[in-house]
């Protein structure tokens, strides 16, 4: 966990300060930075074990050229400082006991001897700002664990690894941007390079900047390529077996101490279950959402007890994280309209009185062929009766207000943002890829660089460093990434066993019901909170405030609707009134935090 | 069996007819749908002892109307029709592992329109089923059930059709086509009488009716309500009724479908 950040143009050492300032949840006293006319850049980061705090200047490339900083971690490290070390380039061994060359003074060396093709070499969770003579990058890590930001204010270019670091910048104004609003409806994630704050982006996983000469171009990114390999079963469950403990043991911490998220489903119980292989000394946490709901805190404890681990349940409930919402909004940066990350802020409160690392399971799905992907198939089947488009279908299926756009927005909005068909081509340009021959593989694909890195583990990131906890997501693994595309769709999905092969891989880990059953999710109650607990008074106040109707977004009939537990109408299915519900209110207090300007609590 | 007078379809009431059917063009609906709205409005008459002849007559003027009018948006063209078009659709151009999956449970239908009125509005995707039209139909798809089921991999079969003769046989019917197949399983999702009567679709009769294929002696009530000729169309329901309906009877222990 850390931060980097920084300016082209007008800047000084007081303005990294202050955006360090900003960050100083992520951040930490090891620091490197450097600030000149034109261009400064800093990060910060945590002490590792037995390491002093130190300040300094950003890793230097040999010949002195070129300077970097970074945050995250590279995976990958000794095989690069190899790879340099047969080039001839030495490196410095830092003073602390951990020993080693930085990993900002490796990564300037590598830009210095292979130029821009040095970004595709790093692999791990990281993002990097490099100088190399009058040219700066800017580089995200391949599936987008760590976030990065960046922004023109008042002539200058802004970079941070949050948005709320360019609070601490004169004449920076939070402003909303309304396209980004409709995206945010129909994902409850704003998906592609802009933001909800209007005039910064986020740099899309994978992918590199190059800044020169007032220009801004992007590098060729990394992706998945669709290569499937001849091999059996047996041997791809082994493949994949040894890359779940690779990812693993690459993310363990030198302290071999960790706290765990641990749902019951196959996926974080594979990586508690490799975690003790391991010998690491694991906790593991799992939020309850109150007696009579329904939830799978049996085989949460039935994995940990198969573990041999500690197993900590964390009550949910709306009394209880009321207050701390707008913190959770605030942390959150960009919004994330999914109320998981409630339980998310929560769970990692609890897990930082005692780590400061903790794994999860996000990534088994979008990789290995999870489930919600039948429903696309069933739609390709029967595709010539009509009434089907796959982009739509796609879209509808997030079963949030793509479906309502009509009915809930204003029509003074609906005519400022153009709706949904913009958003239908992008993601059209996913499922009719004819470079990926697979149906299967075009939904993962499309999950991955869509719910993967501009949701899921930014929701990870940045729940957990509000809290000062650095995550670890190994099924979110590059190498895993493209393991996962050798496969054959069949191996991904087995008749109706969903991620066949990955659950062959880890079988004899774990008991065989937890491996094989069927997947029910995190069940938050959001209805019936609504409904019944002070989640909904609240909620009615603010989303019936004058405030907030007087942002002109939502027509007050399908508000009140919603908030008078109708549902949203026109459709058959399950009522989805909650998440509707929990998105005006996240898209509300959003508003109030940062372009009202009250920040946290 | 009387040809009836000639209907003339008010365009007024057919175009808001058909935009509360389709719910202002989010759903398809079929021409029964379109005509048992009508008879609500007491634009058309009730089918009283005649149901075929009456709808023949309806489909008459709806054809009329469109001629005069456009043709309605959302609207499920003749069932057999669109079928016969559609098989000539290729899906030899479909992706290569789109039938390597297993579905494990499959709604059934009787009528054509009914079939098209639940794929056209996407139930299959909203709770993962399969859907298809018996005999067999569409091909693709019950040729991966077949090979399914020869492999041993259990699936469930839920009859939908209308309360009637032919309905109640649907059930016999697949069991014979199904006969083979001991992991596949039959129920009955409905329209049958009881839920008819809780439904508010109206119970009509016709006269002494019994098909060749239903089998009397199963349940009394049944055989005598159907014996006197009575009977209840499923399209009596709105689309998005009759989805809903659906939907309640299949979903409960199923997630729903999607990315949400």
């Amino acid at each position: 966990m850390g931060v980097v950040l920084g300016y082209v143009g007008q800047g000084d050492e007081a303005l990294l300060l202050g955006m360090l300032g900003r960050l100083a949840h992520r951040g930490g006293p090891i620091r490197e930075l450097v600030a000149t006319p034109g261009f400064g850049f800093a990060s910060a980061r945590r002490a590792a074990a037995g390491e002093v705090e130190a300040s300094g200047g950003p890793g230097q490339s040999r010949d002195g050229r070129v300077s970097c900083v970074i945050e995250g971690r590279l995976l990958n490290e000794a095989a690069l400082v190899e790879e340099l070390r047969q080039r001839g380039v030495e490196l410095r061994e830092r003073e602390a006991p951990s020993g080693g060359p930085s990993a900002s003074e490796l990564v300037a060396n590598l830009v210095m001897t292979h130029g821009e093709d040095a970004f595709a070499l790093l692999d791990g969770a990281f993002t990097v700002a490099v100088r190399s003579g009058d040219t700066v990058y800017l580089a995200r890590d391949a599936l987008g664990e760590k976030p990065l930001y960046y922004g023109e204010v008042g002539g200058t270019l802004l970079f941070a690894s949050e948005i709320k670091a360019f609070l601490a910048a004169p004449g920076f104004v939070s402003v909303p941007d309304l396209d980004s609003l409709t995206k945010l409806l129909v994902f409850s994630f704003v998906p592609g390079e802009r933001t909800m704050f209007r005039g910064v982006s986020q740099l899309m996983p994978g992918t590199t900047l190059r800044l020169r000469e007032g220009r801004i171009e992007a590098l060729a990114s990394w992706d998945v390529k669709e290569e499937i390999e001849a091999h059996d079963e047996a041997a791809f469950a082994d493949q994949i077996r040894a890359g779940v403990e690779a990812a693993v043991e690459r993310r363990i911490p030198p302290s071999r101490r960790v706290g765990a998220f641990l749902s019951g489903g196959v996926d974080s119980s594979a990586v508690v279950a490799v975690l003790r292989s391991r010998g690491v000394d694991v906790t593991t946490f799992s939020a309850s959402f109150g007696h009579g709901n329904p939830n799978e805190l049996f085989y949460a404890r039935l994995v940990a007890e198969h573990c041999g681990v500690p197993h900590r349940v964390i009550d949910v409930e709306p009394d209880d994280f009321l207050d701390l919402l707008p913190d959770v909004i605030y942390g959150l940066d960009d919004p994330l309209c999914d109320c998981i990350t409630v339980p998310n802020y929560i769970l990692a409160r609890e897990a930082a009185r005692e780590f400061s690392v903790v794994f999860n399971g996000e990534g088994g799905d979008p990789l290995f062929g999870g489930p919600k992907n039948k429903f696309l198939i069933l739609g390709e089947w029967y595709r010539p009766f009509g009434g089907y488009d796959r982009a739509r279908a796609y879209l509808s299926s997030y079963h949030k207000f793509y479906d309502h756009l009509g009915d809930a927005l204003t029509p003074e909005l609906q005519a400022r943002t153009g709706g949904a068909r913009a958003l239908e081509e992008e993601i059209r340009g996913y499922l009719d890829d004819p470079t990926v021959s697979h149906f299967l593989n075009r939904l993962m694909r499309l999950n991955i660089k869509l719910k993967g890195g501009q949701n899921i583990l930014v929701k990870v990131d940045k729940m957990l460093s509000a809290n000062g906890v650095e995550p670890a997501s190994p099924l979110f693994d590059r190498a895993l990434a493209e393991l996962s595309f050798k496969l054959p769709p069949a191996l991904k999905r087995r008749g109706d066993i969903e991620k066949y092969a990955f659950k062959k891989a880890v079988e004899s880990l774990l008991p065989r019901q937890i491996v094989y059953r069927k997947k029910a999710g995190m069940g938050v109650p959001l209805n019936q909170w609504f409904r019944a607990s002070s989640l909904g008074g609240y909620t009615r106040d603010l989303l019936t405030s004058k405030r907030a109707l007087e942002r002109g977004y939502f027509q007050a009939s399908f508000v009140r609707e919603l908030l008078d537990g109708r549902g949203a109408p026109h459709g058959f299915g399950q009522d989805r009134s909650g998440e509707l519900l929990w998105m005006l209110l996240a898209i509300e207090l959003w508003h109030r935090v940062f372009v009202d300007g009250e920040g946290k609590r | 069996m009387s040809a009836q007078a000639p209907l003339r379809l008010p365009p007024t009431a057919v175009t808001e007819s058909a935009a509360h059917l389709s719910r202002a063009g989010r759903y398809h609906f079929t021409r029964r749908n379109l005509y048992y709205e009508l008879v609500r409005r007491s634009v058309c008459p009730a089918p009283e002892g005649q149901p075929r002849a009456a709808l023949d007559t309806f489909r008459q003027a709806l054809t009329e109307h469109e001629r005069a009018e456009g043709e309605l948006p959302g609207l499920i063209r003749s069932g057999r029709v669109m079928l016969r078009r559609s098989t000539r659709t290729s899906v030899a151009e479909a992706p290569p592992d789109l039938f390597e999956y297993d579905v494990r449970r499959v709604l059934v239908f009787d009528r054509a329109d009914t079939f098209l009125l639940f794929a056209m509005n996407g139930f299959h995707r909203r709770i993962e089923m399969g859907l298809v039209l018996h005999p067999g139909f569409p091909a693709w798809v019950w040729r991966s059930l077949e090979r399914q089921l020869e492999r041993g991999v259990s699936a469930s079969f839920h009859t939908v059709h209308d309360c009637n003769t032919r309905g109640y046989a649907l059930r016999r019917r697949l069991e014979r086509a199904l006969a083979k197949y001991p992991r596949a399983k039959i129920t009955t999702l409905g329209l049958h009488f009881g839920q008819a009567f809780q439904l508010g679709v109206p119970v009509r009769t016709v006269g002494s009716r019994v098909s060749w294929e239903y089998e009397p002696g199963q349940e009394t009530g049944t055989d005598l309500l159907l014996a006197s000729g009575s009977y209840a169309h499923l399209e009596e329901l709105p689309p998005l009724e009759l989805l809903r309906w659906a939907y309640a009877r299949v979903a409960k222990g199923h997630e729903e479908a999607g990315f949400g």
